[in-house]
């Protein structure tokens, strides 16, 4: 038997395993409406996303693509874990079944299965990406650097930035273009591995301003000492109270674009990351409601643009959904989804 | 803390430390620009661009939210101490004000 095997026998697993983690953090979620509610906009299009999303899949496997290449498109494993929600949302406007909605969240989560070594949901606490195998040969010891008090406090500002810097470009679905994988061991290595991968720095089509930075990708491998670190499905990490990262860190690497930087590089892309971060803040304030909107809608449709890549489909949001926002209203009825809402549409509606 | 500190409010420990320095209250994405090192920031909500303040202060309080909120995050991955859900804390703070972040305990003193 495959290793996964156990996972499609038991195929009911995925689904309510998704179900118990999304509710398990759902209280602690940090409700972010920067810069508009996604709850009270997402009624304008995301029925018609849905709508393309599936329809992108069917003309994928229709090509004879297999399944772990369908899940490659979406980049991350947590980019197809942070649509599912609004996904869901968003089949019920289609008039689906809940047995057929069930069927497709379903798919969905089997392609997070295809993409990660480890639990699709994380109910063990660790969010495994990569096989022993994969990470020994992405690993490369000799570009770990030991760390000190002043480069722990560069690499964790880096962290920082880039984290508030895709909440910038990508709103409250930042989760999208980032994914925080491990803890990792390494077999004669003391210490835990965190991958902190940040995946669309430059996605000029969203944002013409980011072409002024030079790196598209960032990934921050740190290795912690004797930190006990737990991840959630949407990414969090947790460590124990009275603990910090800045403490903890052993050794690390940061590598960009295939680069690894050097501390007055990883400096220098803090600035390059600022300046960038506020130029697009402040377009972003200047805009009107149905604009930022209308963001949204690009940030979705650009999240599935690889599918679209592939089938040589224009990749853009229809002129038919921008209409729909721009002589749409906002919905005061759907803003800030309590937990027992949260609890009881996910048993409802798949 | 000697008798002399009166705690002025409390929230939940997010990012451990104590620090003391003057209060900054940051309302909209202009006043990161005035922060000076060693203030300690407190913020009502949360804006990415916030992050940019939580970078040149000592500590941040946080009024609402909790451990992920997104500020909340980048303060803890940049190991600026901070607690979160210090309800109605701007109400007994003003900007210059010293006081001291207790943020292993979620404690705030004045002084």
């Amino acid at each position: 038997m495959h290793p996964k095997d156990w996972f499609i026998v038991g195929s009911i697993n995925l689904v309510e395993d998704f179900k118990t983690s999304i509710l398990e953090i759902s209280e602690r979620d940090g409700k972010t409406t920067w810069p508009i509610d996604l709850n009270s906009i997402s009624h304008l299009f995301i029925g018609e996303f849905d709508k393309e999303l599936l329809q992108d899949i069917e003309k994928m496997e229709y090509k004879g693509h297999a399944k772990y290449n369908i899940g490659q498109a979406f980049v991350t494993p947590q980019r197809i874990i942070r649509l599912l929600i609004p996904f869901v949302q968003g089949l019920s406007t289609l008039g689906l079944s809940r047995e057929l909605r069930r069927e497709k969240v379903e798919y969905l989560l089997s392609l997070v299965h295809e993409l990660k070594h480890g639990d699709p949901s994380n109910r063990d606490g660790k969010n495994i990406v990569l096989s022993p195998d994969e990470l020994n040969n992405i690993i490369g010891p000799s570009w770990l650097s030991e760390s000190d008090k002043q480069s722990s406090l560069l690499v964790h500002k880096l962290c920082g930035i880039l984290w508030a810097y895709v909440e910038t470009l990508f709103f409250k679905t930042h989760g999208l273009v980032r994914e925080f994988h491990g803890p990792y061991t390494l077999p004669g290595y003391d210490g835990n591995f965190l991958f902190r991968d940040f995946v669309c720095l430059k996605p000029t089509e969203l944002w013409e301003e980011s072409s002024a930075l030079p790196f598209s990708r960032a990934r921050i491998v740190a290795a912690y000492d004797q930190l006990d670190m737990s991840v959630d499905i949407y990414n969090h990490v947790s460590i124990p109270e009275g603990r910090t990262f800045i403490e903890s860190l052993k050794s690390y690497y940061v590598e960009c674009d295939g680069k690894i930087l050097e501390p007055s590089e990883i400096d220098s892309l803090c600035k390059d990351l600022s300046t960038v971060m506020r130029s697009i803040h402040k377009k972003v304030e200047s805009l009107e409601w149905q604009k930022r909107a209308e963001k949204y809608a690009d940030i979705f449709w650009y999240s599935k643009k690889q599918l679209r890549d592939i089938l040589e489909e224009d990749w853009a949001v229809p002129e038919a959904v921008r209409q729909q926002i721009q002589h749409g209203e906002i919905s005061t009825k759907q803003k800030q989804i309590s937990q027992r809402e949260l609890q009881i549409m996910m048993k409802l509606s798949f | 803390m000697g008798p002399q500190n009166n705690i002025i409010g409390k929230g939940i420990s997010v990012s451990p430390g104590i620090i003391e320095g003057p209060v900054k209250i940051v309302e909209t994405p202009e006043d990161v620009d005035n922060i000076n090192a060693g203030d300690i920031m407190v913020v009502k909500s949360s804006d990415p661009l916030f992050a940019l303040g939580v970078m040149s202060s000592a500590g941040l309080i946080c009024e609402i939210g909790g451990a992920l909120t997104h500020i909340c995050i980048v303060s803890m991955e940049m190991g600026i101490p901070c607690i979160a859900r210090a309800e109605n804390i701007t109400e007994s703070l003003k900007d210059g004000m010293i006081i001291t972040l207790n943020a292993s305990e979620g404690l705030v003193y004045s002084g």
